[in-house]
């Protein structure tokens, strides 16, 4: 356990190193090791499109040991997008082959100096030209580099058109899987490296086989035991959080100028979208196979098939869009897969030009002679090939909203919805408070995935029932939310879903307290004990999460973010909700204040959200409290 | 009816005619009468006295049931919405909270 790969692609050469132990002790695996490598070895201030970046492919401990829901890897760099510390998680068979070919992290240093992908067979590692590669889609890419390397069961990152041409919102697509958000593949593209393919078949041991597998059977029963994981997830897929949203009224449409008033349930919902269904896919040893293949089966995109699409891409290119029309939502998930393309933040810069264009603000003339026109699926499609390609207006918009609004100007960003560059995903969080706050404090920008408020959201009691439009007790439940997320699924790298549907927590008391949180995650404690042979407890799993955050936020606060990157865009805090359930919502500075300084003083930061050097030393960060401290950027004591 | 539950229901929306003054507890209880096989699955069979253990109920947006009073006076013109549990885990935390039913 703990071997690291690190590839040089300047010089061309790779060394394989230990992980520390106190590493796996204090951050697991996944999202923790990535930042903790990242904080410790990119200097401040790095380009991220630099060689000095570093790209980490952190799987974790139980991946690839037949823990289900585990074949998950965190992909870490600094963020072009955002400048933050970037992190996205991917599922697919990737993690899993990482493991079998003999490595726990892959950390890819430099810059080739032309088109490179690398090969690894059983912990060999070649360099290899990309040149005939490059350019390529992103499923052609994977099949050409199987016939280049003469076996096709090799397991594939790579990156499309857009990462090559440093698209800041292109991502890394393994099989039809993303590390999607954050701009990763823009990271890849500056490195020259298209792909990574991996091969092996080394077993991965487990430390204490008794111990590991009988909390195993415990997290098989608890899958079965919770209604929402095979009647939901393997059923209908996370599509059905389109009909939940538009339910509670907080599906946000047409760039969030119009929540309410679009809900379009019947054209998009989960089972009109589950007769497109032709099969479902899993990720590496899951049993819930919650991916759904499906197909437009007539109109101008008959016969395209996309695996998906999730819950956010759907809303990407329809709510955000205002488009209704299935099949473009199918063609435009499809498009970005292979172009590799985030689709949360493709979806919402068209939404964002969309609106300048509404607004007047753009021309027809600046826009290619599209009329970029809400509900429009013909010129989403066609601005989506032209940012994957740099196209015309598509090089405007290939950075992301914040960089369009810049070269746009003309008062532009007063129509932008993104939190430190990210743009929001699907939920329109004036009609749910703590998720809004996950989004304000996530280290990554406005980032569903890190801390996600399934009370809110799906009414789910653990560990507390909530009223969504209070702003009361949102701290704690965000943070709560947060800390088991990094702990669980970003550092364990158990699948985020399965949290989500609560199918891989303990049923136990409810409560936020510190005890019926440790008695929840007693089998994933058990597992990862039985995996590493690390006497893991369950304060020490939960302390993993907060340290995994707080690391994360210094991250931030050393590269000159602070408080006033913590707030909701202009339009959540000033406009309400104009229909629906939400009907008049909105999430003024004051409340904003209110939930943020209660957070602050949870999470041990001070009033400018930078973390004090009792907290870091309390979570074994001395050296980040010290590091902080010689550049006057540690939080003041309360 | 809401998500998968779309599925099984006769139709996504319908009236039910409920007597003045009724409450949360006592639209399930009709819908139990009035469902059919598809809603019993969900809901229980009529006669059943249980709290449903399977859905969540919200009136207007807002979640009511498990994590409210079930016992609230609707109101002419509420909307009541039957979603399928997609969070929560094991139903031991449904029950609990369901004490409150009935």
């Amino acid at each position: 356990m703990g071997r690291v790969l690190r590839i040089d692609l300047t010089s061309q050469t790779t060394r394989v190193e230990s992980l520390p132990l106190e590493i796996v002790r204090d951050f697991i695996g996944g999202a923790g090791v990535g930042l903790r490598l990242l904080y410790s070895e990119v200097p401040v201030g790095t380009d991220p499109l630099s060689p000095k970046n570093e790209l980490i492919f952190a799987p974790g401990p139980l991946t690839g040991t037949g823990a289900p829901g585990s074949s998950r890897m965190a992909v870490a760099a600094r963020s072009p997008l955002t400048g933050a510390a970037g992190v996205s998680l991917s599922g697919g068979q990737f993690p899993a082959e990482m493991k079998f070919a003999g490595f726990d992290v892959i950390v890819v240093e430099g810059k080739a100096d032309s088109p490179t992908y690398v090969s690894i067979l059983e912990e060999k590692v070649h360099f290899r030209d990309a040149g005939r590669v490059w350019g390529m889609s992103t499923l052609d890419s994977q099949a050409f580099i199987k016939e280049d390397l003469g076996d096709q069961n090799y397991r594939i990152a790579c990156i499309g058109p857009a990462g090559e041409r440093l698209s800041r919102i292109a991502c890394i697509i393994n099989e039809r899987r993303a590390a999607g958000r954050k701009g990763l593949g823009a990271v890849m593209g500056a490195k020259n490296l298209k792909a990574i393919a991996v091969r092996g078949s080394q077993k991965v041991e487990v430390a204490d086989q008794n111990r590991f597998q009988q909390a195993r059977r415990r997290l098989l029963g608890l899958f079965k035991a919770t209604p929402a994981v095979y009647d939901g997830l393997s059923r209908v897929g996370t599509a059905e959080c389109i009909d939940v949203t538009c339910e509670l009224g907080i599906f946000p449409a047409m760039n969030f100028a119009r929540t309410g008033e679009f809900a379009p349930v019947d054209d998009l919902g989960c089972e009109i979208q589950r007769k497109d269904t032709v099969r479902r896919v899993g990720c590496h040893g899951c049993p819930v196979a919650c991916s759904q293949v499906r197909m437009a089966s007539a109109g101008p995109y008959a016969g395209i098939l996309t695996e998906g699409p999730e819950f956010e891409s759907s809303w990407a290119f329809s709510g955000a869009t205002g488009v209704r029309y299935r099949p473009a939502l199918y063609a435009a998930d499809r498009l970005c897969d292979e172009y590799g393309l985030d689709t949360i933040s493709v979806g919402m810069t068209i939404a964002f030009a969309m609106e300048l264009f509404e607004r007047d603000i753009l021309g027809r003339d600046e826009c290619d002679g599209l009329a970029l026109r809400f509900g429009d699926h013909e010129a989403m499609l066609s601005v989506i090939r032209k940012i994957a390609f740099r196209e015309g207006f598509g090089d405007v918009l290939a950075d992301g909203s914040v960089a369009a609004a810049r070269r746009i100007g003309r008062g532009s960003d007063q129509y932008l919805v993104a939190i430190k560059g990210l743009e929001l995903p699907g939920y329109d969080v004036r009609g749910a408070k703590a998720h809004g706050l996950n989004y304000q404090t996530a280290y990554t920008g406005a980032d569903h995935n890190r801390g996600y408020a399934a009370q809110e959201v799906f009414g789910s009691p653990i560990p507390v029932a909530v009223d969504r439009f209070a702003i009361e007790g949102k701290a704690e439940l965000c943070k709560w939310n947060q800390d088991m997320k990094m702990a669980l699924c970003d550092c364990s790298t158990l699948c985020a879903f399965l949290l989500t549907a609560g199918a891989i927590l303990d049923p136990e008391a409810e409560g936020l307290g510190q005890e019926s949180t440790h008695a929840r995650i007693r089998t994933v404690t058990d597992m990862l004990a039985g995996a590493t042979g690390i006497d893991f407890s369950p304060e020490d799993v939960a302390r993993v999460g907060e340290r995994g955050n707080t690391l994360g936020r210094a991250f931030n606060i050393r590269e000159g973010f602070s408080r006033r990157d913590d707030y909701l865009p202009e339009r959540l805090a000033n406009e309400p909700i104009s229909a629906g359930p939400s009907k008049g919502q909105r999430t003024p500075q004051e409340d904003q204040d209110k939930m943020l300084n209660r957070y602050y003083e949870l999470c041990g930061y001070d009033q400018l959200g930078r973390p004090t050097r009792a907290r870091l030393e309390a979570l074994g960060l001395r050296d980040v409290a010290d590091d902080l401290d010689s550049m006057d950027l540690l939080g003041r004591s309360r | 009816m809401v998500g998968g539950l779309r599925a099984h229901a006769p139709q996504r929306e319908f009236g039910v005619k409920l007597p003045d003054d009724a409450s949360l507890h006592c639209l399930v209880e009709r819908l139990r009468e009035q469902g059919g096989p598809p809603i019993y699955e969900w809901l229980g069979e009529p006669g059943t006295t249980d709290a449903p253990k399977r859905v969540l109920l919200l009136v207007n947006g807002h979640f009511v049931f498990p994590s409210g009073d079930p016992e609230a006076i609707l109101k002419d013109g509420d909307v009541v919405s039957v979603m399928p549990v997609i969070s929560g885990g094991q139903p031991g935390p449904w029950s609990d909270i369901a004490m409150a039913w009935g």
